[in-house]
């Protein structure tokens, strides 16, 4: 006779199956850069005091656990197999509590509301570990048949686990006590209600040592990046996961099987496809290429949909700046005026990492180390960055600041991913003469401001002009700071930075600035005069083509944004 | 001591064991070099074991004999640094107030042994104070992650947590006891639920500093010795940053003032000499006596203009009557540091009213990022003025706070690594002479300094443990009540 299929083991590995696939496809194909934002705002040491910082907080094991395999999500396909490991886990320990029946599909709840938790690219990985954890520690105590060993362990255990876990430990009580009132055991209600109590206490005891308020000791000691925030959506899932053995047992029914099973999926698609967040993606993927310098990457991705994000605009211009496109091609993509080109401060952890990047790029060296510094020290929940601390190492070592240099290079060297890089760089401390030859950091040395004066937010065109007459090789500073002037629409102080480019032997004349120059030209001469040889004729044609369609009542402006869209003179005149 | 000096032998022949024998060692006709450099310095006899690592990274075995003269020895080895045990260290010392110890250093490079020429410590009669005080904070900008005031045992090096702002949402910072006595505590939390949160008599109560008759909330504060007062400055402060300079940043005042806050009547008492619109007053510090308020003085630069360089504070002082909470009717000018060039920040003078130490930079008066800074001493009895040239470094030497006894003296300095700021000890003998100083003793002390990403800020002696119930103060810190301050003019 054949064992009804939802009673085998075969059905609950084909949904493990699924759910694995669907959860690292979804991670690994569409959310790819919300994993490499997870490891770039965290740093994981093979240090005994940094271990040793974590685990000495409630939820540090799981804390600790989570952050080791964030490291790997900077390979983002790694890292959705992780995720898609750590919640099929959660749904195999949920299935075994779930009871039997046709509502047993229920039992990938839990798993399924994490994942929606783990859209929100602040929620962290150890929240997910102290859940796996703390069903695997009920299932182990779970498995013990001497009664007493088993209350007694669970009892003396319910500290342990709530310091290991967190506050999500509560689960190990909360289940055996549904279980137990169900069966209308007296002495496990009784145990259970003590394991209970000594996890609400715990957060009473805790706060008498650690620096952490009595509220997230209660709820959140370390499972959202927003420390201020509670993770309700986790609590969600936690509560989901207690209530699933009250679920009643049924008896079997294929067809009402497959009908939970069907609304299950269904809802999970609508609940993931309202919780992706396309465009916040879309901004850490153009951070990513930027961090990584995939230039050509980066237009490619432009050039398939236009970045409309000033963020996506900073990285978009350095990537064109970098590849010598941006003074030919940046009016073809959507631009959000001097703040998609350099924004200013901002006191968050993401938007100074980008325009830290141009700032090193033009060799304004300092003031790339100080966005790097603050975006760090903005991380919310107090963690360090890989990636600010490769920065930073960077920028001392350029500036020749060794002895700091070999503090951040040192920190790298006991890192899984950035070790090779520490290794490498090492030789370089103290060492002017190879930093000097140094492919990277002696090129941006040599673009080094010559002298000292104060970098003031908004005077960018100062800070831009003194990079070009500080080496006249900065042809990227050159071309930033006419980009400044465009998209300042102060096209004079364009036109009188031309003199500029001479000095610097700039003999191109971009694509965009001709455009820019013609409209200046055009307003200071007469329709018969000759104009300027370096204008191509195609330049003046467009002109009077952009001014004959401007003139056309009623002006439509669609209809000119499909013919001028990517030209100045629409920037100038219509945005 | 005859049979303390069999038992030590005995117990050293125990463990010689553990440790490995220096055979054929080469000498070295040079003194070892050593990280921190405590070649030569002069110690109290109840500070923590001054374990240290060789400079050369490359040293596979450190050993370390350290004897008084009287033959007392202690013998140690280890792998990254000397590793002396606290125990055998605290003996040692016990036993050596007022002698020099003399250490031999044997390092074991590539298998074989170099033995250095032995050098110093000297162990000073004059104690030290229970430990110091201080805000760990990452050298940073305008933006702050994790930071809190601590305290440190200097007997242990065991430090301890007063206050960290993972605790609540803001920043600590302007710690300040009365003499280093715990009991009467001032410190500032900044952001969404700013106050000045003052200890007395065990309660902790949260003030609203600011007032519509003075520029805004207190700042820079010092005791006055009776502890009834504490004088604070005002300061309207703007930053700058550099694009070039290893100064990275400029924090400068645009206005400040200075007042007094009287503990029993809740006022804050000021003076128009102290509130001049056309000069800055800042860094307020009361005499020994209490019957003087030094502090300094710079004229006032249109804000806009960014004239950050061409600040100069002068030392000044003026009469203060802490009978009557009244201020002299003149302000007398003791260093006038203007006519030099120069800019004065922090005066401190010691308890017993002997000198008074300031810290002196080429202009402005936020010295922790002028590499150029550094102490000098002013004799409090005969006016003259000296630099510190027995502490000074090449990089900057800046805040700066006297033991109770006014025999030592910790001062921040970045002469480490140029950045992170690092508490060093002096000895100041009686006739003002400085002994070499020594970086505050650590564990591993490579090990520890290189992965400590934050630096010691505002190191200010204690004569005891601070015991400050943190949260108690967070309860007052987020409750919306604040004591407002008065204000009464003199």
């Amino acid at each position: 006779m054949n064992k009804p299929y939802s009673q085998s083991w075969m059905y609950p590995a084909i949904l493990a199956a699924t759910l694995f696939a669907a959860v690292f496809l979804f991670f690994g194909l569409y959310y790819p850069h919300h994993l490499h934002f997870q490891e770039q705002y965290q740093l994981f040491l093979f240090d005994a005091s940094y271990i040793n910082d974590i685990i000495s907080v409630p939820g540090g094991i799981a804390d600790l656990t989570g952050r080791f395999l964030t490291q790997f999500f900077l390979l983002a396909w790694v890292g959705a197999a992780i995720v898609a490991l750590l919640l099929v886990g959660i749904f195999l320990l949920s299935w075994r509590i779930s009871p039997k029946g046709w509502l047993q599909p229920a039992g990938l709840l839990p798993a399924i509301i994490l994942w929606l938790f783990f859209c929100n690219e602040n929620a962290l990985l150890g929240a997910i570990v102290a859940i796996l954890l703390t069903l695997l520690a009920d299932w182990g105590m779970s498995a013990i048949q001497h009664k007493r060993l088993r209350l007694a362990i669970r009892i003396i255990s319910a500290p342990v686990l709530y310091w290991a876990l967190g506050p999500l430990a509560i689960i190990c009580g909360l289940l055996p006590l549904i279980t137990s009132i169900r069966s209308r055991d007296k002495v496990e209600i009784l145990a259970s209600a003590v394991t209970i109590l000594i996890m609400a206490v715990m957060p009473l005891i805790a706060h008498c040592s650690v620096a952490i308020p009595l509220e997230r000791l209660f709820l959140s000691p370390h499972y959202f990046r927003q420390i201020l925030d509670i993770p309700y959506i986790l609590w969600m899932a936690a509560a989901t996961t207690v209530l699933l053995p009250l679920l009643p047992a049924t008896r079997q029914s294929q067809w009402k099987s497959i009908a939970v099973l069907a609304l299950v999926v269904c809802c999970t698609g609508y609940a993931v496809k309202s919780s992706f967040n396309r465009a916040s993606e879309d901004v850490m993927s153009y951070d990513f290429m930027c961090r990584f310098q995939q230039w050509n990457r980066l237009i490619d991705t432009a050039n398939q949909k236009r970045p409309r994000n000033s963020l996506s605009c900073t990285a978009l211009n350095l990537a064109l700046g970098m590849k010598g496109l941006l003074a030919d091609h940046m009016f073809e993509y959507n631009q959000n005026g001097l703040a998609g080109l350099l924004p200013p401060f901002d006191r968050d952890p993401i938007s100074p990492l980008t325009t830290g990047e141009a700032y090193f790029q033009l060799g304004l060296i300092n003031t790339a180390q100080r966005f790097v510094f603050e975006a760090q020290e903005a991380i919310q929940d107090y963690q360090k960055s890989g990636r600010c601390y490769k920065r930073l190492a960077e920028t001392n070592l350029i500036c020749g600041n060794y002895e700091v240099a070999r503090k951040y290079i040192d920190a790298l060297s006991k890192t899984i991913f950035y070790s090779d890089w520490a290794r490498d760089v090492m030789p370089l401390l103290g060492n002017d003469e190879a930093v000097a030859k140094h492919e990277v950091y002696g090129r941006l040395r040599s673009l080094m401001p010559d002298k000292d004066y104060m970098f003031q937010e908004g005077d960018f065109t100062e800070v831009l002009s003194n990079q070009v007459l500080a080496n006249g090789s900065n042809r990227l500073a050159y071309e930033y700071l006419q980009s400044a002037c465009l998209l300042q629409r102060d096209i004079e102080s364009f036109v009188s930075n031309l003199k500029m480019g001479d000095k610097i032997q700039y003999q191109y004349m971009p694509y965009m600035f001709q455009q820019a120059y013609i409209l200046w030209w055009s307003s200071k001469h007469n329709a018969q005069d000759k104009t300027p040889e370096f204008i191509s004729p195609n330049v003046i044609a467009g002109l009077n083509q952009f001014y004959g369609a401007t003139q056309q009542r009623p002006v439509n402006k669609n209809s000119i944004a499909a013919r001028f869209g990517n030209t100045y003179w629409f920037y100038y005149f219509m945005q | 001591m005859k049979t303390y000096n069999i038992l030590t032998l005995l117990l050293l022949c125990c463990f010689v064991s553990c440790k490995e024998t220096i055979n054929n060692a080469k000498s070295i006709a040079e003194r070892p070099a050593i990280y921190p450099d405590y070649v030569g310095v002069t110690i109290p006899a109840n500070i923590a074991p001054l374990d240290f690592c060789m400079s050369d990274e490359s040293v596979q075995l450190i050993d370390v004999v350290i004897t008084n003269s009287n033959g007392l020895m202690l013998h140690t080895q280890g792998h990254e640094s000397a590793g002396i045990e606290a125990k055998d260290w605290n003996e040692l010392l016990s036993h050596s107030k007022g002698d020099s110890l003399q250490v031999v250093v044997s390092a074991k490079h590539n298998g074989s042994w170099q033995t250095y020429l032995p050098f110093s410590i000297y162990v000073s009669h004059d104690s030290i104070d229970y430990g110091i005080a201080y805000r760990l904070v990452e050298p940073g900008y305008g933006v702050y992650s994790k930071m809190g005031i601590y305290e440190c045992c200097l007997s242990n090096s065991q430090q301890t947590a007063i206050i960290e702002n993972t605790q609540f949402q803001g920043c600590v910072n302007c710690h300040s006891f009365n003499r280093g006595n715990p009991a009467g505590m001032s410190l500032h939390i900044r952001g969404a639920h700013g106050a000045t949160l003052l200890r007395l008599n065990s309660e902790i109560k949260a003030y609203n500093t600011a007032t519509s008759q003075t520029l805004g909330s207190c700042v820079y504060p010092y005791w006055h010795p009776s502890g009834r007062y504490i004088a604070y400055s005002t300061n309207t402060t703007r930053q700058v940053f550099h694009v070039r300079d290893t100064k990275r940043i400029e924090v400068f005042d645009s206005a400040s003032d200075l007042q007094v806050y009287d503990t029993e009547t809740n006022t804050l008492l000021t003076t128009p000499l102290l509130m001049n619109k056309e000069s800055m007053e800042t860094f307020p510090a009361f005499s020994a006596d209490g019957h003087t308020i030094f502090f300094c003085v710079a004229d006032q630069k249109p804000a806009e203009d960014n004239q950050f360089d061409n600040i100069h504070y002068s030392l000044c002082s003026i009469a203060f009557n802490p009978e009557k909470g009244t201020f002299g009717d003149h302000i007398d000018t003791l260093v006038n540091a203007a006519a030099m060039g120069k800019s004065i920040s922090f005066p401190r003078p010691s308890y017993d009213g002997r000198y008074l130490v300031y810290t002196m930079a080429n202009y402005g008066q936020f010295s922790i990022w002028h590499p150029e800074a550094d102490l000098y001493m002013l004799d409090l009895n005969d006016g003259s003025i000296r630099p510190m040239d027995g502490i000074n470094s090449d990089n900057t030497e800046s805040y700066h706070s006297w033991s109770s006894n006014s025999r030592w003296m910790v001062f921040s300095s970045r002469r480490d690594d140029g950045l992170f700021t690092r508490p060093y000890f002096t000895h100041i003998n009686d006739d003002g002479s400085q002994t070499k100083p020594f970086m505050l003793p650590q564990t591993n002390p490579r090990c520890f300094y290189r992965d400590l990403f934050f630096s010691y800020n505002v190191p200010e002696f204690i004569t005891g443990p601070v015991n400050y119930d943190s949260n108690k103060a967070v309860r007052a810190i987020e409750s919306p009540e604040r004591i407002q301050m008065q204000v009464a003019t003199r």
